[in-house]
């Protein structure tokens, strides 16, 4: 099963879905123009 | 023939290929050492015998037709039990999800068996990767090869002795502070991590996002990046993939001329054992003689980036965790029940300062490693200590005072960690590289050369303290 299916079977339904998302705010290197030169 | 389970990736793929060994035959003797080695070293949370004898079998068929899906093809890997495998349990390292058998698997792994890999276990680590030294109070903890009383490092303890003691020719482990290269170190083996965003965490169980980070764990730093070539590569699921063209296999170097590496004492050399000093002092030498230039240089800021990576790392888990711990705190270990706990006063706009932090790092640093191919210094600053000493609020501050990865993290830099040499008491220490971003190959050029002057590895196969 996925992990939010399994995470249904031992969490309260309102709970899964936050619990599973990723936050926009990650982190890339590639924003930064010197990177890789 | 015993001695093939200690050969390197490319030479086993090579002797399938040519059909001196079959892949059936290559994973019932991995299966066998298993079944001699495991009960003192508790690499595996889950030896996956039945499915890598079925993949085997299947890997032969295609063989017989000429048919070779890639560089892995009946290679037997394992992978940290926080990776998820199609139709194997994947528990994390804990029992709250001990019950759970993904429908697929995670993008790091499906690349590999997309590459011919066989999965052969999925291998212990400390509890949700929360820690250094793979005591697992669910599963039990992982044994260093080098000294059975001592902890192998972690958080991907189970991979680096698996790796070490022939019961897979590589691994795939995940790095947050240090994950990969610090369990590596201490038993003798090469971890890579990736800069942040080549290789995708799709299907990984989250620590932190932003500092989480997924590589190969291997026993030569070549085995390291066939396994990256192949794990590599842009995943939309991921939010943090990059899309750019990282590339990675190339031709070895003969020498290091021109080759140019900072080391930075202070942070460095702060507080490490004079043993392990010794043997990271003749790593530098030989650098040096292969035509290296070792040169200071300065990290202006290094002290507030750690302390934003702690913040980071604390409220980015407690988050992940809160909606379990609400319902299942009784069933996480006492040491991250203190992570938890420390995790949970950290301010929304303390986590904001931190990422700022992070961001002026990253610059600052990027400037002060212009000219300069790589960071060079200590994987691990101390040697394995024994297992059951650690209390829990050693949980946080194990990783920065067993060595000095999480500089690489805070950075998002790529960062190998090669063997370098024992401590007098036979336990191994690793030698760390971390380049600029996206230089991935330069590092891994950097650490096969100087690998193949010094043969560290060879010590694997005789070792005999876990026999």
């Amino acid at each position: 099963m996925t992990l939010e299916e399994y995470l249904r079977t031992i969490l309260d339904d309102e709970e899964v879905e936050l619990a599973t998302l990723e936050p926009a705010y990650t982190f890339n290197l590639e924003d930064y123009e010197e990177a890789g030169q | 023939m015993n001695d093939l389970l200690f050969e390197t990736i490319e030479i086993a793929g090579k002797a399938i290929k040519n059909k001196q060994i079959s892949p059936v035959e290559l994973t019932q003797m991995t299966l066998k050492q298993i079944r001699e080695h495991e009960p003192r070293v508790n690499a595996f949370i889950t030896v996956m015998e039945e499915e890598a004898l079925a993949e085997a079998k299947q890997l032969e068929a295609e063989l017989v037709n000429n048919q070779v899906r890639g560089p892995l093809h009946g290679i037997p890997i394992a992978v940290k039990d926080i990776f998820q495998t199609k139709g194997v349990k994947t528990t994390g390292g804990s029992k709250i999800f001990d019950g759970w058998i993904p429908n697929e698997d995670a993008k790091a792994v499906q690349k590999l068996r997309e590459a011919g890999a066989i999965i052969i276990g999925k291998a212990n680590l400390h509890e949700f990767a929360m820690g250094a030294t793979t005591e697992n109070p669910h599963y039990g903890s992982s044994k260093n090869p080098w000294n059975t009383k001592r902890i192998p490092g972690g958080s991907s303890g189970g991979s680096a002795v698996a790796t070490a003691t022939g019961m897979a020719f590589g691994a795939v482990g995940s790095d947050t502070a240090g994950s990969i290269r610090l369990p590596a170190a201490m038993c003798g083996t090469v971890g890579f991590k990736p800069t942040y965003g080549v290789v995708s965490r799709r299907g990984c169980l989250p620590f932190s996002w932003s500092l989480d980070h997924a590589g190969p764990m291997t026993r030569t730093v070549r085995d390291a990046a066939i396994m990256l070539e192949v794990m590599k590569g842009h995943d939309q699921k991921d939010p943090a993939s990059v899309k750019r063209h990282v590339p990675v296999l190339s031709d070895s170097l003969s020498d290091l001329k021109g080759v140019k590496l900072g080391f930075y004492e202070p942070y460095m050399f702060a507080g490490i054992d004079s043993d392990v000093k010794r043997v990271i002092e003749e790593a530098f030498r030989q650098l040096e003689s292969l035509g290296a230039e070792i040169v200071p240089i300065d990290l202006p800021g290094i002290e507030e980036a750690l302390n934003a990576l702690k913040a980071i790392a604390q409220s980015e888990v407690v988050s992940v965790h809160e909606p379990l711990l609400k319902k299942y705190g009784h069933l996480y270990g006492d040491d991250l029940k203190y992570r938890f706990e420390f995790g949970s006063d950290i301010s929304a706009t303390a986590y904001i300062r931190a990422q700022r932090r992070r961001d002026q790092f990253v610059r600052e640093t990027i400037k002060q490693m212009q000219g300069i191919d790589a960071l060079v210094g200590p994987t691990n600053v101390q040697p394995p200590f024994e297992i059951g000493t650690m209390v829990p609020s050693m949980a946080i501050s194990n990783m920065f005072t067993l060595g000095k990865t999480p500089l690489a993290n805070i950075l998002g830099f790529p960062a190998l960690s090669v063997a370098c040499g024992f401590t007098s008491e036979n336990l191994p220490v690793g030698l760390q590289l971390i380049g600029k971003p996206f230089t991935d190959q330069r590092v891994l050029q950097i650490g096969d050369c100087y690998e193949k002057s010094v043969q560290w590895v060879k010590a694997l196969k005789d070792n005999v303290n876990y026999v």
